[in-house]
């Protein structure tokens, strides 16, 4: 393994480690843990929203299918009495369904007017959960979903998973589960037919990919995940609310966005930094609760424009930079030759 | 055997029609030109035939299916090939990655592969390492195999979109103005390759273009539009020395080579 | 309240309604045809301009007055705007950057009221204070000014559009930006012009639905929706289409919550969305 490599396994090993022994380290503290399972339940949700940049689409609406993935695993656990597991499978596979069916007209719309319509119907989910108040609880919201509930887990005795600090642990292998089938679909044949796609449909097409197919594909597999993620965090949170400034709103659809950009939408950890940053810094800054939203909008903004390829780009976008100012002392040092395209530093002056 | 029958087709955008009521019987392993002015439609006709853009009005069928209503990636898969007309390449994607991408048809995988194999298992494949190396080969890009495509010259990115049209080893290439803004060796080069195309793989060929004097040298029967309607079909030395079309061409600002 | 006078002050309120999501919708076309731009933070712009006439009032400046003032900053702020964070970079995808750009923005204009004004609601002055009768229904007089200044808005535009040079070269990016840049219209003037418009008639929006309601840092969200339901629905690059798709939306906004509750208001404008979209995926009008 290259050097390179080793370093990388070696930064996932920590990475590892410091995820399972998270808990610990805070001593038991409940507020922080709170705070992890949050973050990773977000870092699912923000994956899913990169996974459809991957077809060059931006879809400002898996908050929408978080909305179905909760309120259905939290209908099926309350009223259908099913156990956490299935009904988790379930929530996220009605969250597809939708997603199959909304994907037909949507995929037809390109660019932004794709990413208006994934918003509006995403405050439509919202709505219908704000006044269906029969099924969800309305605004007052749907309180008492149940988790997974006391599990006996040899050499380790009864435990209960209810608790915020052990449900914890739930949430991380789910989310690292859903993270490496999202990462493995990059990597397989089937993202590559994204990235022509991408790249330019309509020669995709005229070689035989079918692509609105596969667009399909990626729709429904980000709805999964997003449904996923609205499942594992009901049972989390044990309370849904439908307001507008809750995870359902248009609210937490800017906000995975910046997560995402700032951490860089090219790279499949992007998601992860990104949210991890951003999470971070606003529980640092919860003196400031008034500026935070304007912190992170500049934090957006700067970052855009300035580190476009966001946080994990940042060493590549330094290598580019020292690239190009190369070329420019060069420039200035070479002479000029007719024509040539070499430049090398070595020229003396005066030839021809 | 004609392998493609073209009858009556129409586009009308508005009330315009690009194209209008045009049929072409094209004959297999044929090269066959479809020339005529700026604006005649002759790019809306190959738009029609590859299914890029929707039938108004007419019938296409290819090896006796009628595939009027089919999308682009069935015709495809059916044989048909496009070579556009602005180098369409995938921008992200190296020489070799763009000819595996269009060998996509040709690649062993059943309808789960597409999640159960990796895309490097798949580009190793023996067939799919065969056909890219002889592709390349092909069209002379042997030696920039992993360059990034963006990065080649002009000639050399059309010389890769006709290899990535060809790596579906299709049946019927449609060529759209192979030749724009090449020189006089990028030109020949192009040309050599295009008859090689059709006289060793026994692929038809339609070919749109500008330079007459190419498609003279290329092509066994040639249609001429004007203004979406066909004016006439015959031989390119018909068609040149017809009053009509030299009239048509001559109305209008191009270049009668 | 008899029947007809509840069905005739809904249709009045709606109609009003209609005309502030017309401003909103007339401006976020302009923007999204012209500029090619998704501007998210419109709705906060709607809101500046409620928040800039409040603090005119405040320094005893009238109502009116304050108006045109508030439409003239929130033009100016907008072309900085257009020139300081929208305007394209070669490298730079527009679609994402631009969203997310108007997201941060957002955010920011929305805290930054927030912190300068506190969160709770104020009022604006009347437009025209008390209210008449209209066939047994009581219509507030204020409703007729908000028309009013609509329709009178939406005339001196259609005007610009159709008769000054400016206004035709706008017609011509909003239907075909590539076309119209190959015949030499400069798109940065076109940028310029659409965003200061768009914040103008954002601004008009807000004082006027800010006079007859109340204002609050977070009142731009719902327009901001109600905006791109309806050039989503009246047509991309339309704007006739934006002004019917704001009246229809209006309506439906002022009739069905009296006769079907609010919840039916909420969903049917974004259901009658999705459906129109899928027999007709330009929108009513649409161009491209």
């Amino acid at each position: 393994m290259s050097k390179r490599g080793a370093a990388k396994s070696l930064l996932w090993v920590a990475i590892f480690f410091v995820v399972i022994f998270m808990p610990k380290m805070l001593g038991g503290n409940q507020y922080w843990v709170t705070v992890l399972a949050l973050l990773a339940i977000n870092v699912l949700l923000v994956s899913s929203l990169r996974s459809v940049t991957l077809i060059n689409e931006i879809s400002l609406g898996q908050v929408g299918f978080v909305v179905i993935g909760a309120y259905v695993h939290a209908t099926l656990m309350m009223k259908a009495h099913l156990h956490f597991w299935p009904s988790l499978i379930i929530s996220a596979l009605v969250a597809a369904l939708i997603g199959l069916i909304l994907a037909y007209p949507f995929l037809k719309v390109r660019g932004i007017y794709f990413s208006i319509l994934t918003l509006l119907t995403a405050e439509t989910f919202r709505l219908v959960a704000y006044y269906w108040t029969k099924v969800t609880g309305g605004s007052l919201g749907l309180t008492g979903v149940p988790g997974p509930g006391k599990e006996s887990i040899p050499f380790v005795g009864v435990v209960d998973f209810n608790k915020p600090g052990n449900y914890y642990y739930i949430a991380i292998v789910i989310i690292a589960v859903a993270l490496l089938i999202l990462y493995y679909l990059e990597r397989a044949y089937i993202g590559f037919q994204w990235r022509a796609i991408k790249d330019d449909n309509t020669l995709a097409g005229a070689v035989g990919i079918n692509v609105i197919g596969y667009k399909t594909v990626n729709f429904v597999i980000a709805a999964f995940m997003a449904g996923l993620s609205g499942a594992v965090f009901a049972s989390f949170q044990h309370n849904l609310s439908p307001d507008s400034t809750s995870r359902f709103g248009v609210t937490m659809s800017i906000y995975l966005l910046v997560y995402m950009v700032v951490g860089g939408k090219d790279y499949f950890t992007g998601p992860l930094l990104g949210t991890a940053v951003l999470t971070l810094l606003s529980e640092e800054t919860r003196r400031l609760e008034q500026y935070q939203p304007m912190i992170i909008g500049g934090i957006a903004i700067i970052v855009m424009i300035f580190m476009p390829m966001g946080l994990v780009g940042l060493p590549r976008q330094f290598t580019g930079w020292r690239r190009a100012r190369k070329m420019r002392t060069l420039e200035r040092t070479a002479p000029p030759t007719a024509g040539a395209t070499g430049m090398a530093a070595g020229d003396s002056p005066g030839e021809a | 055997m004609a392998i493609l029958e073209v009858k009556d087709l129409s586009r009308h955008f508005g009330g315009l029609a690009a194209v209008n009521k045009v049929s072409v019987s094209v004959e297999e392993g044929e090269i066959i030109g479809l020339i005529g002015p700026n604006g005649a439609g002759k790019s809306t006709v190959l738009n029609l035939i590859d299914g890029t853009l929707k039938v108004s009005g007419g019938t296409i069928a290819f090896r006796g299916r009628t595939i009027t209503r089919y999308p682009p990636h069935r015709r495809a898969h059916l044989g048909i090939a496009r070579v556009f007309q602005k180098n369409a390449l995938f921008k992200s994607m190296t020489v070799l990655e763009n000819i595996t991408a269009g060998a996509y048809l040709r690649t062993r995988h059943g309808p789960w592969g597409v999640i159960g194999h990796t895309y490097e298992r798949v580009r190793r494949q023996p067939d799919v390492v065969a056909r890219a190396q002889e592709l390349l080969e092909f069209v002379g890009l042997q030696d920039r195999t992993h360059e990034l495509c963006t990065s080649l010259p002009h000639g050399s990115q059309r010389e890769l979109c006709v290899a990535v049209a060809l790596a579906s080893d299709p049946t019927l290439l449609l060529l759209d103005e192979p030749l724009t803004g090449m020189n006089a060796e990028e030109t020949d080069s192009m040309i050599s390759i295009i008859k090689s195309i059709n006289q060793t793989r026994g692929t038809t060929v339609i070919v749109v273009e500008h330079n007459v004097r190419a498609v003279l040298g290329l092509c066994a029967r040639a249609v001429v539009l004007n203004y979406g309607e066909k004016l006439m079909e015959g031989t390119p030395r018909e068609c040149v020395a017809d009053p009509a079309v030299i009239e048509a061409y001559l109305g209008t600002d191009s270049d009668v080579a | 309240m008899s029947s007809t006078a509840l069905w005739l002050q809904s249709v009045i309120n709606g109609i009003a309604l209609g005309w502030l999501y017309v401003l909103m919708a007339l401006g976020l076309t302009l923007i999204l045809s012209i500029m090619g731009i998704l501007q998210l933070a419109h709705g906060e712009i709607y809101m500046l301009g409620a928040f800039t006439v409040y603090y005119f009032v405040g320094k005893g400046v009238g109502l009116y007055p304050s108006i045109a003032i508030s439409m003239v900053v929130l033009a100016v702020f907008g072309v900085i705007l257009e020139r300081g964070l929208f305007r394209s970079r070669p490298g730079r995808d527009p679609v994402l950057s631009s969203i997310v750009i108007s997201t941060g923005l957002t955010l920011i204009l929305a805290s930054a009221v927030v912190v300068g004004f506190g969160l709770y609601t104020k009022s604006l002055p009347y437009l025209w204070p008390g209210s008449f009768k209209l066939a047994g229904a009581t219509v507030p007089k204020d409703r007729l000014v908000a028309i009013g200044f609509s329709v009178v808005a939406l005339l001196l535009i259609y005007a610009f559009l159709k008769r000054t040079r400016l206004g035709l070269a706008m017609v011509a990016s909003a239907q075909n930006r590539e076309g119209s840049f190959l015949k030499g219209i400069n798109p940065n003037v076109m940028s310029m012009s659409a965003m200061a418009i768009g914040c103008a008639l954002a601004a008009l929006a807000g004082t006027l639905a800010g006079s007859i309601l109340q204002i609050q840092p977070y009142m731009g969200g719902l327009p901001m929706i109600k905006g791109l339901v309806i050039i989503v629905l009246g047509g991309l690059g339309s704007i006739p289409g934006a002004v019917i798709g704001g009246l229809i939306l209006g309506l439906i906004d002022g009739v069905v919550p009296v006769f079907g509750g609010a919840a039916a208001a909420a969903i049917a404008p974004l259901v009658i969305v999705v459906l129109v979209l899928l027999f007709r995926p330009k929108g009513l009008l649409g161009h491209e």
